[in-house]
């Protein structure tokens, strides 16, 4: 066997020991408590919003009449006024963790 | 080349193993740098692999029969196309080929949804590492495709019914689909680890799981079209053990992409999507147990091997410690939020749920029936198609029929009374279809009648939904009907993108009973000049000969076509025997009416001495409807993963809301 197989194969190695290493040479924060609970929270929101516009959809395409529609937009929209108010919180809240205290 | 491609597959398995190890590390401890480390670890698996692969695609291409596994599965006769492709015709180069694949798949989905990871699922990335163990582990100690021995001077060839155009793009097609599944598995067990079970991970992995769903189906499709020119007996599919393999995750996975959109919009139905999700993963691990183990009679069986052991018992250990994870979990799982109504759209889907589930069920109850009987009563027993057409009729019709109703409830609730009077038109086409088959002679066939009713109500749902959005659009927009109606696909492509699938499976439904239903066949032995009639069409032998090929020789017999006394074509059906392989393959003759959608499929069955060529002729009516459902799929899928603009109207919407309800 030609010595140059496992020389080249040893340089692969350190090459893919060194790619699996380079997050060492860039720390990252892990994130906190307080993001996930506002991701999780924007998540929410975007659902209770596609909700809101799958509603509207089926009235206009006729699977919905009037009243039915009525009936259920008023529970959608205070769901997603509710998600919305969660959102606003969530970043508050962050916001709060991420200043410095006085 | 052996050992570097021996020592590029351990490196891998350490990298997986760093992988693993310090990604659990940096999960448990939340420490976001080690879970970097665990990614970059599993991404540098991934390159490893890929010049495994290479090494074992160059071997092949200098027909280095120094390789055990090469020396097995090619020759120096064997076209370049199947040289190529035979690195996944075997054993060891297939769980290679997984390996490759799912560590691509997994470094590719945890890059995409690094931001997620690192802050909110990062046990993901030992999860998938995980995975990938077990296939290290066994390409490294179990079954090395880099295994040597003193060159022959030439291999053994490839098994002469893999060597078909289909099978180049079949067996990877099903490996893309088997192991995309790992990716929403890997994630949805993220989740629960991490207490994190809202609709994130559900987002993160929509994409993929549809991704794997298409391959896997696509995958089936091209099997199915390899099944129908290779193994020659006029049928597609047979439901052969190795086939429901494929199928059954395909059907678990059905049901998640159904199901999921519940959870995405309502929050409902989280504990149910996870166990899919987990289902669909160990089904496609069962399907690789059931092809690679042998330990069922198929005609798929090419490689048998020790490897059963190892799967089985990796099946048991992924589907005990995802259901006990997700037992444990069940508290946090479940959702406050309840179905208002059994007519409502979520109903609709749950439904549809059920149907798709058990009907994978039945099928996997008749796959491993064989399996349980031989091991409890020490007799092998089979499960033929009477049983999986009974249940595919079970629970295959009311599905159409959901098919057409579901995109007709409005969602949260509807009621009785509004949707009869929507299924008004799609009933009456319906009506309309069994009224015609019924007067055209089809009264003994209510199987048939019943199907194509279904499919029409379908069908018919389907083109109601188009027309009625597109409608809706014009008269928001002002804009012609091409227009509207693209802007409204393109607007909502999940939803079309869907609609669209459900045509192909209109299509293949057609396909499927059609030439199920309406076939006819016969055989006869011919000697040159005389002929067979079969439906309109007669066929005459005008001679049979022997040629020789690079691989094979090929027995031939030319038979001219006539159709209302007029020559039509002319067709060669006839048999290869390949002398590297010792082996002989059917090489049948089909002549494609695309007009009918109807296949006339010749099979030359034996060659006498004397010149006699015995031949079966069938007609397969509506049959290409089911390859032509294929594209129509695939179309689907697409406009589905297309991805979707953002919407301009977010914020305005936003705004209105607000005004309407103050917040608190």
């Amino acid at each position: 066997m030609s010595v140059l197989g496992p020389l080249g194969f040893a340089l692969f190695a350190l090459t893919m020991a060194g790619l699996t290493l380079l997050p060492v040479l860039r720390r990252r924060d892990a994130g906190s408590p307080r993001l996930d609970v506002l991701l999780e929270r924007i998540a929410t929101r975007d659902r209770t919003l596609q909700e809101l516009r799958e509603l509207e959809f089926d009235h206009r395409a006729g699977a919905l009449g009037d009243e039915e529609y009525a009936a259920l937009v008023k529970g959608a929209r205070r769901e997603a006024a509710a998600a919305l108010h969660a959102v606003e919180q969530a970043e508050v809240d962050l916001q709060r963790e991420l200043e410095p205290a006085p | 080349v052996a050992f570097a491609g021996a020592a590029s597959l351990e490196l891998a398995l350490a990298l997986l193993v760093v992988a693993a190890t310090v990604g659990a590390y940096g999960a448990v401890r939340a420490r976001a740098t080690a879970v970097e480390v665990a990614r970059h670890a599993l991404l540098a698996a991934f390159l490893s692999t890929v010049l495994a692969a290479a090494l074992l695609e160059l071997s092949f291409l200098r027909h280095d029969f120094s390789l055990t596994y090469v020396a097995n599965h090619a020759s120096r006769s064997l076209p370049l196309g199947y040289t190529a492709a035979a690195l996944w015709s075997g054993q060891e180069g297939s769980l290679l080929f997984w390996l490759l694949v799912l560590t691509g798949l997994s470094s590719l989905a945890l890059h995409l949804n690094r931001q997620l990871v690192r802050r909110s699922l990062p046990a993901t990335v030992p999860v998938l590492a995980g995975v990938a163990i077990f296939f290290a582990v066994v390409l490294v100690f179990v079954a090395p495709p880099f295994a040597t021995q003193i060159a022959p001077p030439d291999g053994r060839g490839m098994n002469p019914s893999l060597q078909n155009a289909y099978m180049l793009a079949h067996p990877p097609m099903l490996y893309l689909g088997y192991v995309g599944l790992t990716i929403p598995f890997g994630f949805a067990m993220a989740a629960l680890l991490h207490k994190r079970v809202d609709e994130r991970w559900v987002i993160a992995t929509r994409k993929w799981t549809i991704v794997a769903w298409m391959f896997l189906g696509l995958g089936m499709l091209l099997g199915a079209k390899w099944a129908y020119e290779e193994i020659g007996w006029g049928g597609y599919y047979a439901w052969d053990p190795v086939e429901n393999a494929a199928l059954m995750p395909w059907l678990a996975a059905t049901a998640y992409l159904h199901s999921v959109m519940i959870q995405e919009k309502k929050n409902m139905l989280r504990v149910w999507n996870v166990v899919l999700v987990a289902l669909a993963f160990s089904l496609s691990l069962f399907g690789t147990f059931i092809t690679r183990s042998g330990v069922v009679n198929s005609v798929h069986s090419f490689a048998q091997s020790s490897v059963g052991g190892w799967f089985l018992g990796f099946i048991v250990i992924a589907v005990t410690a995802s259901t006990a994870l997700i037992l444990v979990r069940l508290p946090v799982l479940r959702g406050h939020t309840r179905m208002e109504s059994v007519v409502s759209r979520e109903a609709a889907f749950l439904y549809n749920n059920l149907l798709l589930v058990g009907l994978c069920l039945t099928v996997l109850w008749g796959v491993a029936f064989p399996l349980v009987s031989e091991a409890i009563r020490g007799e092998a027993s089979t499960v033929g198609p009477p049983y999986f057409n009974f249940f595919l009729r079970v629970f295959g019709l009311p599905l159409l029929v959901l098919m057409g109703i579901g995109p007709l409830i409005a969602w949260r609730r509807s009621s009785v009374r509004r949707l009869l009077r929507t299924v008004r038109v799609p009933a009456a086409a319906a009506a309309i279809v069994a009224v015609a088959l019924v007067a055209g002679g089809a009264a003994d066939k209510p199987l048939a009648v019943s199907g194509y009713s279904f499919a029409v109500f379908a069908l018919t749902t389907i083109v109601r939904e188009f027309v009625i959005g597109t409608r809706a659009r014009r008269s928001a927009t002002g804009a012609g009907w091409a227009r509207s109606a693209t802007t409204l696909v393109g607007r909502n492509r999940r939803r079309y993108g869907g609609y669209l699938v459900h045509v192909g499976v209109v299509m293949l439904t057609l396909g499927v009973i059609g030439s199920a239903m309406f076939g006819a066949t016969k055989q006869k032995a011919l000697r040159a000049g005389e002929t067979v009639a079969i439906g309109d069409y007669t066929l005459r032998l005008d001679r049979s000969y022997i040629r020789v090929a690079a691989n094979a020789l090929q027995l031939r017999a030319q038979l001219a076509v006539f159709r209302g006394g007029a020559r039509i074509g002319t067709v060669v059906a006839g048999k290869n025997r390949y002398v590297v392989e010792g082996e002989t393959s059917n090489e049948a003759a089909i002549r494609t009416d695309w007009r009918r959608a109807e296949d006339l499929f010749v099979i030359a069955e034996q060659f006498d001495a004397n010149g006699t060529v015995w031949v079966k002729v069938l007609v397969n009516p509506l049959v290409d409807l089911i390859w032509l459902s294929g594209g129509i799929f695939l179309l689907g899928s697409l406009v589905t993963l297309w991805p979707q603009r953002r919407k301009p109207e977010r914020e305005p919407r936003v705004a209105e809301v607000r005004t309407l309800v103050p917040a608190r």
